[in-house]
């Protein structure tokens, strides 16, 4: 269920208005600006210019590059292209992040920011994060609900624990 | 804007725009091959409105042109042609009043210098009771002794329907094979414009647009280019048909006012185009994209 409906029941096009999809490789359009990158999310599902505007403008700054909207993604690092899509992913305001590996290529430092953003996010937005990674570190360090994978199949589900200690349950 | 959200339009026009500059000369190549096949089907149609107009107009004529044998008057004929059967009257036809009549028509000194002014023969105009029992008439008439030469506008009508018929088969082939290249093209075109843009595709997946609207704007840019060719086609068209019905007017000027305008055909043209171009990117974009929303 996301956001009372039932994921089984509603169009796909449907659900995935309601998520934001991060990727461990950022998919930006090199031809378009950061600012563009960011938009680009809300144009396409016919937003008035004037609220993508504004709505890019706010969620640029949320991300940290409010004076790097202009770059194309070759004019920024790897961490600010992550922090586009980020960005991107955020600017239809969804009810559930879909971050996958959203740190897999990035430095400690940039892996720091983007796991920061996203717990703004989380807190500020009431935004739920599934966040997958196979990062150990970063799992323990965010102590938050851990549900752990095995060949496609739950094999725990642990809430505010580390990883290493969570409580097996069998699914 | 009467509460209609017109956002998607402006998105559309000016992601099109961005892709036909992206892909200039697919784009390029698309636009002047759909022109070209706008400017023959329009030319075909045109072309054969004409032949048929003519040959309608012929096959309505009632009048049969009767000339003697060598050696024999034309006036001596007259009372056996009104003995026919089918036959409503005959009248004489003087050579030389003819010539006088054709004068002003050419109005080239050049082509009435070349004529001396004996140059027609004397002849009779016989009016035929029945069109449509013209072929028998015309058939008794030149069993009449004395008769020479008959000329009788529904043969040649039937000549003219010939060339059309044969214009229509051959023209039909080429048609066939220039609309077949041009789809093809617009399909190519389509398809590169789809494959620059797998990045933002993915985008519109993810953050909800359905099939059919990412398919829209790959069917607004072919659109686009559909009615630019159509544009250029028809501006072409016009130009050419004033040149060629001017040509006509002044070589035979009474078929001036006969003549089907090329306005009566643009019309086809500049909805064939679009369309053609639309079945072309309507295709590549279902190929690519389809039209499941899982």
């Amino acid at each position: 269920m996301i956001g009372g409906a039932d994921v089984a029941q509603v169009p796909g096009s449907q659900l995935r208005r309601s998520m934001g999809i991060i990727f461990q490789t950022f998919r930006l359009m090199e031809k378009k600006s950061a600012f563009e990158n960011i938009a680009y999310g809300a144009e396409v599902l016919a937003m008035p210019a004037s609220q993508v505007r504004s709505r890019t403008t706010e969620v640029l700054q949320l991300v940290g590059l409010g004076d790097k909207g202009h770059r194309l993604p070759a004019e920024l690092s790897g961490g600010e292209q992550q922090r586009v899509a980020i960005g991107r992913a955020l600017i239809n305001r969804p009810k559930l992040i879909l971050a996958d590996e959203p740190t897999g290529d990035l430095d400690p430092e940039n892996t720091d920011r983007v796991l920061e953003i996203l717990d703004q996010v989380h807190r500020e937005h009431q935004t739920t994060v599934l966040f997958a990674t196979h990062a150990v570190e970063i799992v323990n360090r965010l102590q938050r609900r851990v549900i752990r994978l095995q060949d496609g199949r739950i094999v725990s589900d642990a809430a505010g624990g580390y990883w290493a200690g969570a409580k097996v349950e069998s699914r | 804007m009467n509460g209609l959200n017109w956002w998607p339009v402006y998105y559309c026009l000016r992601d099109a725009r961005e892709g036909i500059a992206r892909n200039i000369w697919a784009s390029l190549a698309t636009v002047v091959l759909l022109t070209l096949t706008l400017l023959l089907f329009g030319g075909f149609l045109w072309m054969n409105a004409n032949l048929v107009q003519v040959a309608t107009l012929l096959e309505r004529q009632v009048q049969v042109r009767v000339f003697a044998d060598e050696g024999m008057e034309a006036q001596a004929l007259a009372d056996p042609l009104r003995a026919v059967p089918g036959v409503r009257g005959v009248q004489l036809v003087d050579g030389e009043a003819v010539y006088a009549q054709l004068a002003p028509v050419f109005g080239s000194e050049t082509l009435m210098n070349a004529l001396p002014a004996d140059a027609f023969a004397d002849s009779l105009a016989v009016e035929l009771a029945d069109p449509a029992q013209g072929a028998q008439v015309v058939d008794r008439i030149r069993a009449v002794a004395g008769v020479g030469e008959v000329i009788w506008g529904q043969g040649f009508a039937k000549v003219l329907y010939r060339i059309s018929n044969g214009l229509q088969r051959g023209g039909f082939v080429l048609i066939v094979g220039f609309f077949v290249a041009a789809l093809l093209m617009t399909l190519t075109a389509m398809q590169l414009a789809v494959l620059n843009r797998e990045v933002e595709i993915q985008i519109q997946r993810l953050v909800g647009v359905t099939p059919w609207g990412i398919r829209a704007q790959f069917l607004v840019e072919s659109f686009l280019l559909g009615l630019f060719s159509s544009i250029l086609a028809g501006a072409v068209f016009l130009y050419l048909g004033e040149v060629i019905q001017g040509a006509i007017a002044a070589l035979v000027p009474f078929m001036s006012g006969q003549l089907t305008s090329p306005m009566r055909v643009i019309g086809i043209v500049l909805f064939t185009g679009p369309v053609l171009a639309l079945i072309g990117g309507g295709i590549a974009s279902q190929r690519a994209i389809g039209t499941g929303d899982k």
